[in-house]
């Protein structure tokens, strides 16, 4: 067997489950032994990035993940990528009336907490314009997931029962002196300032004299202030 | 001469703080390459402070796949580079095994088909790596539990070539020895006697789980008795000191425990070098 057979081999029989572990020369129960370990591993890693979403479908979570090793083999060899497809996996299964629309969104909450948790936080020094915290990431949803997420954390429970159905706008950033991920419910005005933000960057003077504009005079100068020093206290602007 | 580090123990995100505050008997880290690479936030902060106070760290890799034919990736060399130069690794290494093939993640560590040209593609890669990365490198002989009938090597003799054929260095696991001596009814003495010593430059040691039919190395618990007496016999055996490592990955326990583990490694180095 030269080695391209071999590697061929390994791949189909762990990750598509072929019996083929005579044609590899293992014994077979020794492979399989390999491949538990491997869903094994696939499984729990998966499981600690959605750890809301696992406890929610407890029955079908095994099964979900079993599918999705099968269908998205890692390509990346950061463990933690392999999560970065379940959105799109959940995505198809909200399509064929598998799993409910909040649930995708939920999908969505989770892996981008773990991605804002571990992203690098690169800052330009000496910079004169408002510059949005890098780690920052702005989600759009349909239902309250943050609302719904922090009443069980609250109560100390499980995430159970279903989000309120309310257009919802959420910033995470990750604060750089605790390292861990802030949430922030966004009013809309707030979020055309951060979208403004991506987009062009500005000194804090011209920054608040072009959304007073932009608010055709609505918004006083000393309202825009409170709201950019709130969004520096959310550690989404810097 | 690569320096002798003493016992050192791997960094895991449990312990930053406690690192920080005292390290206490250990003497340097062993840093999961890919928990590093390419991460801000805490984990790049605990070894930027820990190089400032001048601790050793060395980088232990998973990704670069030895055993496979797939080409080294750039994107990843580029990363593993980046952390060895920052952290002023001593060395790095890695497994020899088949970690991914055809750019597939096992996230386990596959051993290696062990023939001429299997052995010829490793040899390559390792040849490949010394242009890139100019720290030198070692490969770490990895537990298994299957062996495939179409290797025409055995893993002592295909481990003897590479170390012939290539200028890499060895991360000898002495508890994967004893758990493959032990699953395939080998002797283990005369394994770590067959392997020139002067290429070894880390010690692995570990806990395994030998309650079933097969003995799994889990790295989830404390260093066992035969293992900690082969380790004791080998340092007697080749008479040289090794930087070595207590590897504890899973169901990692509390600090003091851990550093415990490093003490005995220390002990039992004064006792055979006093
Ligand atoms: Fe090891």
């Amino acid at each position: 067997m030269n080695l391209e057979q071999y590697q061929k081999s390994l791949v189909q029989g762990i990750y598509h489950k072929e019996d083929n572990a005579l044609e590899l020369g293992f014994p077979r129960d020794r492979f399989q032994m390999y491949r538990s370990f491997i869903h094994g591993h696939y499984q729990s890693a998966l499981t600690k990035m959605f750890p809301r979403l696992s406890e929610l479908r407890k029955i079908p979570w095994i099964q979900w993940s079993q599918e999705y090793y099968q269908d998205y083999p890692p390509h990346a060899y950061e463990l933690n990528d392999l999560a970065k497809n379940f959105h799109e996996f959940m995505n198809k299964k909200y399509e064929v009336g598998e799993v409910k629309d909040y649930e995708v969104e939920l999908v969505q909450y989770e892996l981008t907490e773990f991605q804002v948790f571990r992203a690098p936080f690169e800052v330009e020094k000496d910079s004169l314009s408002l510059q949005l915290n890098p780690t920052l990431a702005v989600l759009e949803f349909a239902y309250d997931i943050p609302g719904w997420v922090y009443h069980w954390e609250r109560e100390g429970q499980a995430l159970q029962g279903e989000p309120v159905r309310e257009k919802t706008l959420l910033a995470i950033a990750r604060n750089p002196e605790t390292e861990l991920p802030v949430f922030t419910k966004l009013p809309l005005m707030d979020y055309i300032m951060i979208k403004m933000l991506e987009s062009v960057k500005l000194s804090e003077d011209l920054f608040i004299e072009s959304i007073q504009k932009e608010s055709e005079g609505i918004l006083s100068l000393e309202d825009i202030q409170a709201k950019i020093n709130n969004l520096k206290k959310q550690w989404i602007v810097l | 001469m690569i320096e002798y580090l003493g016992i050192g123990v791997g960094l895991r995100r449990p312990h930053f703080h406690t690192v920080l505050e005292n390290k206490k008997d250990v003497d340097w880290f062993e840093l999961v390459s890919e928990n590093f690479m390419g991460f801000g936030g805490r984990p790049r902060a605990v070894i930027t402070e820990l190089h400032r106070k001048k601790v050793p760290m060395v980088c232990h890799g998973l990704g670069l796949s030895l055993g496979s034919s797939d080409q080294l990736n750039h994107q990843y060399l580029a990363e593993l580079k980046n952390l060895i130069e920052f952290v002023d690794a001593p060395w790095f290494s890695d497994h020899l095994c088949l970690s991914s093939a055809k750019e597939i993640q096992f996230h386990d560590l596959l051993p290696v088909l062990k023939t001429e040209e299997s052995l010829n593609i490793i040899v390559n890669k390792i040849n490949q790596l010394a242009k890139v990365i100019d720290h030198p490198f070692a490969f770490e002989n990895i537990s298994y539990y299957m062996e495939s009938s179409h290797n025409t090597m055995s893993e002592l003799e295909f481990i003897q070539e590479l170390l012939k054929q290539t200028q890499s260095y060895m991360l000898l696991d002495i508890n994967n020895v004893y758990v493959n001596a032990m699953n395939f009814g080998f002797d283990a003495k005369e394994f770590l006697k067959a392997i020139p010593a002067e290429r070894v430059v880390q010690i692995h040691l570990a806990g395994h789980d030998d309650s079933g039919e097969v003995i799994i190395d889990t790295h989830g618990a404390q260093v066992p008795h035969p293992v900690w007496k082969l380790y004791q016999w080998y340092l007697e055996h080749t008479g040289k000191k090794i930087s070595t490592l207590i590897e504890w990955d899973h169901n990692i326990p509390d600090y003091d425990t851990l550093n415990k583990q490093a003490k005995m490694a220390k002990e039992i180095i004064n006792k055979v070098f006093s």
